[in-house]
């Protein structure tokens, strides 16, 4: 162990290490087990015999704490003990830790591995803790009356102590096997709890243990990049470069359809021996079950008459009325419109009345948002069992079956077919949209900023006034709540209404309201409710955004 | 015009819609040719089989396959699954009749002992969904039929809120659907009175039950678990509460205990409870039942075979599917066989007056693997010492195995079924473990029965510890099993040869047996063999300070070592006849045993996640392209833009920077494609793609971030 400074020097000049190396240079140092102790005193507040002790030494690990660039960010996600303070710290706050509450743990949590520090005390089962804690704190004082010894901790606080720093050490290398952990190589340490997280993830683990290994508490270590630089795409670009493109793979995908189309007479016999059908993979099938459909359309047994409908579940504007009322139409019987219950007996009184008629329904998406619900799914499953139905479906998500429980399973008596297309879904998703509202960006719709000013244009000078009240409030909440930002961000509906009567912008709650109505109608703010019920009002633009529309309002 | 260009314009018509009605026809014209050719071409097949259609089978061996034959296995298809369903259906029905009658019984006499409170039947499903199901069809059915009444079932997952649930039922008795066509009149009086009250007024019942009085209105909880406890509480005293006018009966399907429902409810509400528990037959035995007729019987058409079997009631176990899935299972398996099999017919085509087998028939059956194990046999009996010309001679041998091969292979699966089933049941007879018949049976499917086996040890054993009386019995039941068969198992007597052997010798020894029984009562002495253990005493000495153990046989007596060797001839003779070969190596088997796992596992337990990991991961398994198949390391720029941003999703973390993932996915794809923003497109398709098949999700955590929701 040769980088160490001294075995028998205070634990300030241990302070300044890396977690590593400190590791390593306290194995023989009796302050080691301070850590525990501090934990300790952190929750309880109260001081300690070896307060005078660590207090000094408190103040050197600041000072080293200072040195290291944003220390206080790193506090507060570090110590499960302290859960008590506020979860987010303002990023420019100029006190970076609350030096009352456990001013000493900085220093030693400065270093990069905060999180899996934290990691382990929460895994540990109270009662070792408390034990552990206890022998900690006995091994202190023993340190604190002969300070210089480098005795090897003894007697029973010594042995629990070591042993619960076993135990906790296994647990961790238990979590991720794979993980070079330098207190593997060095196996008689007792300060081996800290370690290094290797920089890149361990490969080839078990999906599972990914997950854990993924869902570790504190904060994602994410890079700050955003796509502010890069002009998003409009609709008329996207769809202007995408007629333009070629997928290299074309010819191929033809051969894999063609490949599924030759199944078509055994999909057909299985539909005629009362399985429905459910087509599940990657892709688009709709092109396929339009093959299909054109299959099936001379394919009707002697002596029956046969219609074909075809639902469109991933279409946003379906619904179980439409659905049923078309299969009315198939079957030249105009239902009228009602609950879908009412509808659905009418459906099967026709078809009692037309015992030759086969009604073949084929469904794109049945896993699609809009008939994803539990009772869309059991009206389909009560048509799919009906004898003179078929059914035939496809499935988009990886998670459709878990849809239908096993009643409803039994109903539909699916035969699954794997018929991965590779097809891009052109039809079923509004690409531009979708990934607008993923990154949270939904007021693209209205063209942003030009949108806002054109609609602001066409309203009276109060809704100007009101808008650009409601703009600055917004702005001054984001300031408040730091780095977030987006649409998240809400201002009380209360305090505006207040700011806007004392601005003479409205005189009473009604005309306030109507002014907002307005806007709401553009779609230039949203309100909503928080968890205790307070309705907030927001507008749907990023802070950049914000800040040019308030710039336009002012000029 | 090209097709695809047409069928893109007719599939933009109805793109947004949320259903329309599929005709081509009344499309535009140019669809109009392609479309007739295609109808005329189907024509030819329809018309030819107007009376008995082909159901969409396909000619096999590669197309080769004569009509005739296609049509016949798609005749035979019908004929051997309508056999065996009609036979399931009758097995289902029986199987609840007893808990039916009970609860028409309990029914009927509740009405009038029921004083003020309502009348319950809770029926014990068991855990089961979809044999509910059934039940209560039955239920349905027999209830209704025994009086004039109506039935409302009721799910929970229907059951969002009091009043809904009223209207349900309200409107489900006053539509009266179950009464017969012709009661125009009365579904109009229904509608009538439901006009006139608010559509939750039980008092709309109330006034429709006047003018079309009946004895009951059943109310059937399927899921009592289900429903919140709530709302049942809130139900069932309104029900109470009009029963002096509605004459209301519920029924509730337990999945669990009475108990755990009844802690449910208030103590208020259960008093008002006048109830009686039923257990429904557990799926247990109704699928052993069912297994009995369908599977094991000797008259089915197809057996299947024991890896597929013991799949099938794995998965009644693990997954709890009802005994529908059981049913549907076999029903797939009948299909497979038929559709794909071009074996299938032979044995039938004598009897449905087929034509001679095709060339085609003979070469595959001529390279099944049964057929060279008996053209083995025989060119193994037969002297090749002498024969010039051995290739010629196996020409000659298998053209003689393969004419007339389809009546011999009937008579060998006649013989191997009625060995193997015997084999069973005789085996069953001596076993004292209660092993399920179901599990016997696949096992005698999967490795046949043979001398060596460990069931053949046991057997023994077990026969030799008998003492004369089980013997005898034992004998006696034998002697059953060859001579009458089992009714169950539509078992009838046997007729093979050796049976008759075996049978006569049985006979003698059960003489033989009975008279040394006889003269030892009156010698007063009880008979052992010499396996009993009765005649072997542990002797124990001690010598010079040491104990040695030693075994001391006393001599047998006469009578004894008679019995020994009747133990001994009567499992001898059994054994022999026990001899049974795995069927697959039978004569033929292909054209009666199905055993395939995959097909069935494919389209009843898909695996959805499997599937999309495959075709995300490696997109060449799926499209064959040469751009995608090398196996180097890192992202091919080549591959489906969704697979190269699935591969870039797999390496993240729970929270992903959309834009770091962008910088990626453009250093990957730049090398394929320069414009940037035709790289965007692609970025977004992709991630799109990904939102919609739910591997990410919005975060609100940090700007331009998103979640990962899935950990394949």
């Amino acid at each position: 162990m040769p980088p160490r400074k001294a075995h028998n020097q205070s634990p300030i000049v241990v302070n300044s290490q890396s977690p590593r190396k400190r590791s390593r240079s306290d194995a023989n140092n009796e302050t080691e087990p301070e850590t525990p102790s501090k934990r300790r005193r952190d929750a309880l507040g109260t001081d300690d015999i070896t307060n005078g002790e660590i207090d000094g030494h408190q103040h050197e690990s600041m000072t080293n704490g200072f040195a290291e660039p944003l220390p206080a960010e790193k506090t507060p996600t570090t110590t499960p003990r302290k859960r008590g303070r506020p979860p987010k710290p303002k990023p420019n706050g100029d006190t970076p830790t609350p030096r009352t509450a456990g001013p000493k743990t900085p220093s030693k949590r400065k270093n990069n591995d905060g999180e899996d520090e934290d990691a382990t005390p929460r895994r540990q089962a109270g009662a070792d803790r408390s034990a552990r804690r206890k022998s900690a704190r006995a091994l202190i004082e023993s340190v604190v009356g002969n300070d210089d010894s480098d005795a090897e901790p003894d007697g029973i606080a010594g042995a629990i102590y070591d042993s619960s720093e076993e135990e906790a050490v296994e647990e961790e290398t238990d979590g991720d096997k794979t993980d070079a952990t330098p207190s593997k190589d060095t196996p008689k340490k007792r300060g081996r709890k800290k370690r290094n997280k290797s920089p890149t993830p361990p490969r080839d683990l078990p999906s599972h243990e990914l997950y854990f290994l993924h869902n570790k508490p504190g904060k994602p270590k994410t890079s700050n990049n955003t796509l502010s630089a890069l002009s998003l795409l409009t609709h008329d670009e996207y769809f202007t470069l995408l007629r333009e493109q070629t997928d290299r793979h074309q010819s191929q995908i033809e051969d894999l359809e063609a490949f599924h189309a030759k199944s078509f007479p055994q999909w057909t016999f299985e539909l005629s021996q009362g399985f429905s059908i459910c087509l599940y993979g990657y892709g688009s099938k709709r092109p396929l079950l339009q093959r299909l459909a054109k299959h099936l359309y001379p394919e009707t047994p002697p002596g029956k008459t046969q219609r074909i409908v075809i639902v469109n579940g991933y279409a946003q504007t379906t619904t179980m009325r439409d659905i049923l009322s078309t299969l009315g139409l198939a079957l030249n019987v105009r239902i009228p419109a009602g609950p879908p219950p009412n509808m659905m007996q009418a459906l099967l009184a026709s078809l009692a009345s037309a015992p030759d008629t086969i009604l073949t329904i084929l469904v794109n998406s049945i896993d699609g948002a809009p008939i994803r619900k539990a009772t869309h799914q059991t009206t389909l499953a009560q048509l799919a069992s009906h004898p003179q139905i078929r059914l035939i479906a496809s499935a988009d998500t990886p998670d459709f079956s878990l849809l239908w429980d096993i009643g409803l399973r039994s109903a539909f008596n699916f035969a699954f077919h794997d018929a991965t297309t590779f097809r891009p879904f052109t039809v079923e998703l509004d690409v531009v949209d979708d990934v607008h509202e993923l990154l949270g960006r939904k007021a693209r719709r209205i063209n942003g900023r030009e949108g806002v000013s054109f609609v602001l244009k066409s309203l009276p000078e109060n809704a100007r006034n009101l808008f650009q009240l409601l703009v600055g409030e917004v702005l001054i909440a984001m300031e408040e709540e730091g780095v977030g930002g987006g649409e998240d961000v809400g201002v009380e509906y209360r305090m505006i209404y207040n700011k806007a009567v004392e601005e003479f912008i409205c005189s009473s709650e009604m005309a306030f309201r109507t002014l907002l109505k307005e806007f709401h109608d553009h779609q230039i703010i949203t309100s909503r409710k928080d968890a205790i019920g307070t309705e907030l009002l927001s507008v749907p633009f990023g802070k950049e955004e914000l800040e040019a529309i308030l710039e336009d309002l002012m000029s | 015009m090209d097709p695809e260009r047409e069928d893109t314009d007719l599939l933009a018509q109805h793109d947004y819609q949320a259903a329309y009605i599929f005709d081509p026809e009344n499309g535009e014209t140019p669809g109009r040719p392609s479309k007739k050719r295609r109808v005329s071409k189907q024509t030819k097949v329809v018309s030819s089989t107007a009376e008995d259609s082909t159901l969409g089978f396909v000619p096999l061996l590669n197309g080769a396959e004569r009509p005739d034959f296609v049509k016949l296995r798609a005749q035979l298809y019908r004929e051997s699954w309508g056999k065996v369903e009609s036979r399931i259906q009758d097995a289902l029905r029986e199987s609840n009749s007893v808990t039916l009658d009970q609860v028409a019984t309990f029914v009927g006499e509740a009405k009038t002992s029921a004083d003020d409170k309502i009348p319950s039947a809770f029926i014990i499903t068991g855990s089961n969904l979809a044999s509910q199901n059934l039940l209560f069809e039955q239920l349905s059915e027999s209830l209704q039929a025994a009086s004039k009444s109506k039935f409302v079932r009721l799910r929970s997952s229907e059951a969002v809120s009091l009043r809904a649930m009223l209207k349900k039922i309200i409107r489900e008795v006053t539509d009266g659907k179950s009464d017969s066509a012709g009661e125009d009149l009365q579904m109009n009086s229904g509608q009538d009175i439901r006009r006139q009250y608010l559509d939750y007024d039980l008092e709309a019942l109330h006034a429709y039950i006047k003018t079309d009085p009946c004895e009951h209105i059943f109310i059937a909880f399927e899921d009592s678990e289900g429903f919140e406890s709530g709302l049942l509480c809130d139900l069932i005293p309104l029900f109470n509460a009009w029963r002096s006018r509605v004459p209301f009966t519920l029924l509730f399907g337990v999945a669990t205990s009475t108990e755990l429902l009844q802690a449910r409810l208030l103590k208020s509400v259960c008093q008002q409870i006048y109830g009686a528990q039923f257990d429904a037959v557990q799926s247990g035995s109704i699928l052993e039942n069912v297994f009995k007729i369908a599977v094991a019987a000797a008259d089915v058409p197809v057996r299947i075979g024991g890896p597929l079997l013991r799949s099938m009631l794995e998965r009644q176990q693990d997954q709890v599917a009802g005994i529908q899935s059981f049913v549907s299972s076999l029903k797939y398996a009948y299909m497979c066989h038929f559709y794909a099999n071009a074996l299938s017919p032979i044995l039938a085509a004598p009897d449905h007056g087929a034509p001679a087998l095709q060339a085609e028939h003979v070469e595959a059956l001529q390279n099944s693997s049964s057929f060279q194990i008996a053209l083995e046999k025989v060119i193994a009996e037969s002297d090749v010492s002498n024969v010039n010309d051995l290739s010629a001679f196996f020409m000659q041998q298998a053209a003689n195995l393969a004419t007339d091969c389809g009546s011999r292979a009937a008579a060998q699966r006649q013989t191997w079924v009625s060995c193997a089933l015997r084999g069973l049941e005789v085996l069953r007879a001596v076993s004292t473990t209660s092993t399920d018949f179901s599990q016997s049976y696949v096992e005698m499917m999967t490795t046949g029965i043979s001398p060596a086996d460990d069931t053949m040890a046991q057997f023994t054993d077990r026969v030799r510890r008998m003492d004369a009386g089980a013997l005898l019995l034992f004998i006696g039941r034998v002697i059953e099993i060859y001579t009458h068969g089992d009714e169950e198992l539509k078992l009838g007597p046997s007729s093979e040869a050796e049976h008759a052997a075996l049978l006569t010798k049985l006979t003698e020894l059960t003489t033989e047996l009975t008279l040394l029984q006889k003269e030892a009562e009156t010698k007063g002495i009880s008979l052992h063999s010499k396996y009993s253990g009765h005649n072997t005493t542990v002797r124990t000495t001690v010598i010079r300070q040491r104990v040695h153990l030693s075994k001391d046989t006393t001599a047998l007596s006469e009578e004894d070592k008679q019995m020994t060797r009747i133990v001994d001839d009567t499992i001898a003779a059994i054994t022999a006849s026990l001899d049974v070969v795995p069927p697959n190596e039978v004569f033929l088997a292909e054209s009666w045993l199905y055993d395939s796992k995959a097909p069935s596992r494919d389209v009843f337990v898909p695996r959805p996640r499997v599937v999309f990991e495959r075709s995300l991961a490696r997109p060449s398994d799926y499209l064959a392209c040469e751009c995608c198949t090398e196996g180097h390391d890192g992202v091919q720029p080549t591959l489906p833009t969704t697979s190269i941003l699935y591969q870039m999703y797999l390496e993240t973390g729970s929270l992903i920077n959309v834009a770091d993932l962008w910088t990626a996915f453009h250093a990957a794809v730049s090398k394929e494609e320069e414009d940037e923003r035709k790289v965007l497109v692609l970025f977004y398709r992709a991630l799109a793609e990904l939102r919609a098949l739910g591997f990410v999700k919005g975060s609100k955590r940090k700007a331009d971030h998103v979640a990962k929701l899935k950990w394949l």
